[in-house]
């Protein structure tokens, strides 16, 4: 009894010590943000994490994402000096850790909304994003919709829409019509792919996007093209990405066609039988995925990419 | 006797056309009384207009799915107050009408958010209505709150052009809005003027049966079954063939009245709001 209370004790005190290790080491200090007017009453604030858009209202503040759990302070005190409105409502473009990682602190000061399916992975999976933030609380929205939701608030207007898989299963698009402006998401980021070894030899880069295919959480490469196809079918100008700087139209078109090229290239060598040693070689090569030298947490963007590798071939050879 | 009843269609009517147009009926509050289905489910029901109101109870608020004229919003808050001190955080229109949604602009003063398709919300802002919906939305949407579940779903056109129906999913109970009303007082209002469809109410039930539920909180009338929400369904169908069957017999505007007042127990209002329609469309 008394060695097995003791056995226990230890490995209690075992547990306890691995989780504060990994506790203080992935604990970040949040960078600093900066907001930027993108349109009449909208902005967006950046510097870490996702982009989150701010729509102010007579009757108070609509954001959209809300980055990393430690991000929270910082963006409350954006939307401060922007308006002295409260918040009313935060809008998921989908459940990763860098855009909804703020919910469990939203969910006391505003009516939080999300697709059905990036709940759903969020509640069943119980983890935003893999191991970049392992203590993010998770904060479940309240409210979540299949197709279409609006909130209406102060006289305005804030579609969430969905058009089927991409970057996950669960990707909603904000679309503000007065704006003729659009949140994405990471559906379109505003990024070039890291640079690849063919590119540090002098070769030509490829068209190709950084991608990031969530397979886990119900993400879809080919899928992914025809979802873009209704987001165009939104009329919008404006574009705040989900990484990177306020885009047009023309950057998704862009955006679009460059995936497609990438895709179809992939395709088609997988189709033709090469292995995956050499895709691997070609993917690092040209697209800047990487797989080796990877620090354990977290993960770079080339390492990142690389973690879908076997996924993206069962898709692509279809 | 006579008088007296005709003091009662008339009343009834008046209150009738008054929530189809989207008035105050300038009467008294209905009277209301409290029907428990579970421990933290409860219908606010009153004899015929307004609609029901049926009401989710749960640790981190109330849900309502309608809210009566507004005239009876004080009332409704009273039946309430007798079995939760929990404030109101949602409310749910299963269509536009004043007899569903007027209680919509004092419950937001309470710091409620209004729930409606996006059709219902259009034709409140058509119609001038107080209390337009916070959020809107096209097929499905889901609450929770307080660890229980609300399922919104829009099926396609029926009542009007924007019902939605609730489910309960824990309770397996569903407050069907006034796609299916329950009564020999409540028969099938086509509202065409909102976009209501006699040909496609019979489809629209059938994608409501396929949802999970064994009681139905009908958008008027006692608390019932999916049995009775089944017959309907079957009286719709019914109603719309009798009526493409005459249009095909060539038979007059009158006869086919008659029979929808005979056999179908419609009344002025009914007659009014979807006669013209239901001919036009059985063709």
């Amino acid at each position: 009894m008394t060695r097995t209370t003791l056995v226990s004790a230890f490995v209690a005190l075992f547990v306890l010590e691995s989780a504060w290790a990994v506790y203080t080491q992935t604990q970040k200090t949040p960078r600093p943000l900066r907001s930027e007017k993108v349109k009449d009453d909208l902005y967006m604030v950046s510097g870490e994490g996702g982009n989150v858009a701010v729509y102010v209202t007579d009757e108070g503040v609509i954001l959209v994402d809300d980055m990393f759990d430690r991000n929270h302070a910082d963006i409350l005190a954006q939307v401060k000096t922007l308006t002295p409105r409260p918040l009313r409502y935060v809008i998921n473009t989908h459940q990763h850790d860098d855009h909804a990682g703020g919910d469990f602190k939203m969910l006391p000061l505003a009516e939080v909304i999300a697709h059905r399916n990036a709940r759903a992975n969020l509640a069943h999976i119980k983890e935003p994003y893999y191991q970049d933030t392992p203590w993010t609380p998770i904060g479940l929205p309240r409210i979540t919709f299949s197709d279409e939701l609006a909130v209406h608030l102060g006289g305005k207007e804030v579609q969430a829409r969905y058009f089927g898989r991409g970057h996950t299963n669960g990707d909603a698009v904000i679309y503000f019509p007065t704006l003729k402006a659009v949140h994405t998401g990471d559906l379109f980021l505003a990024m070039r792919a890291p640079a690849g070894r063919g590119a540090a030899q002098g070769r030509v880069r490829p068209p190709g996007v950084p991608v990031y295919i969530d397979y886990v959480q119900g993400g879809s490469f080919l899928d992914w093209s025809r979802t873009l196809d209704g987001l165009l079918t939104l009329d919008f100008d404006t574009v705040i990405p989900g990484h990177g700087q306020v885009s047009t139209r023309a950057d998704v078109v862009k955006f679009k066609s460059d995936l497609e090229t990438m895709r179809g290239r992939l395709a088609s060598l997988i189709k033709g039988g090469t292995g995956k040693p050499e895709l691997v070689k070609i993917l690092e090569d040209d697209y800047g995925w990487q797989s080796t030298g990877c620090p354990p947490s977290p993960p770079t963007p080339g390492c990142l990419q690389y973690q879908q590798v076997d996924a993206l071939i069962a898709e692509l050879r279809q | 006797m006579t008088k007296r009843r005709g003091l009662v269609v008339g009343l009834c009517l008046a209150l009738a056309v008054a929530y189809v147009r989207g008035q105050q009926p300038g009467t008294d509050p209905a009277k209301l009384e409290l029907v428990k289905l579970a421990d933290d489910l409860y219908v606010v029901y009153n004899d015929f207009v307004p609609g029901n109101t049926t009401a989710l109870i749960t640790d981190a608020g109330v849900v309502l799915v309608d809210d009566k004229f507004e005239i009876d919003h004080a009332n409704v808050m009273a039946q309430l107050k007798k079995v939760t001190n929990q404030p109101v955080r949602f409310v749910i229109n299963t269509h536009y009408h004043s007899d569903h949604s007027g209680g919509n602009a004092k419950l937001q003063a309470l710091g409620a958010q209004a729930v409606s398709s996006e059709k219902a919300r259009e034709r409140m802002v058509a119609g001038k209505q107080s209390g337009l919906t916070d959020l809107t939305f096209d097929e499905r949407m889901h609450l929770r709150l307080g660890g229980k579940q609300i399922d919104l779903f829009y099926f396609g056109r029926a009542h009007t052009d924007g019902d939605i129906v609730a489910l309960f999913p824990q309770h397996r109970v569903l407050a069907s809005g006034d796609v299916f009303a329950f009564g020999d007082r409540t028969p099938e209002l086509i509202d065409y003027a909102g976009g209501g469809s006699a040909k496609l109410w019979p489809a629209t039930l059938d994608k409501v049966l396929g949802l999970g539920f064994d009681r139905v909180v009908p958008g008027h009338g006692v608390v019932t079954t999916r049995a009775e929400l089944q017959k309907f369904r079957d009286s719709t169908q019914a109603l719309f063939t009798r009526v493409r069957t005459m249009n095909g017999q060539k038979k007059s505007k009158a006869e086919i009245e008659k029979m929808l007042r005979t056999d179908f127990k419609w009344a002025d209002l009914h007659v009014q709001m979807g006669m013209d329609g239901v001919i036009a469309e059985a063709t």
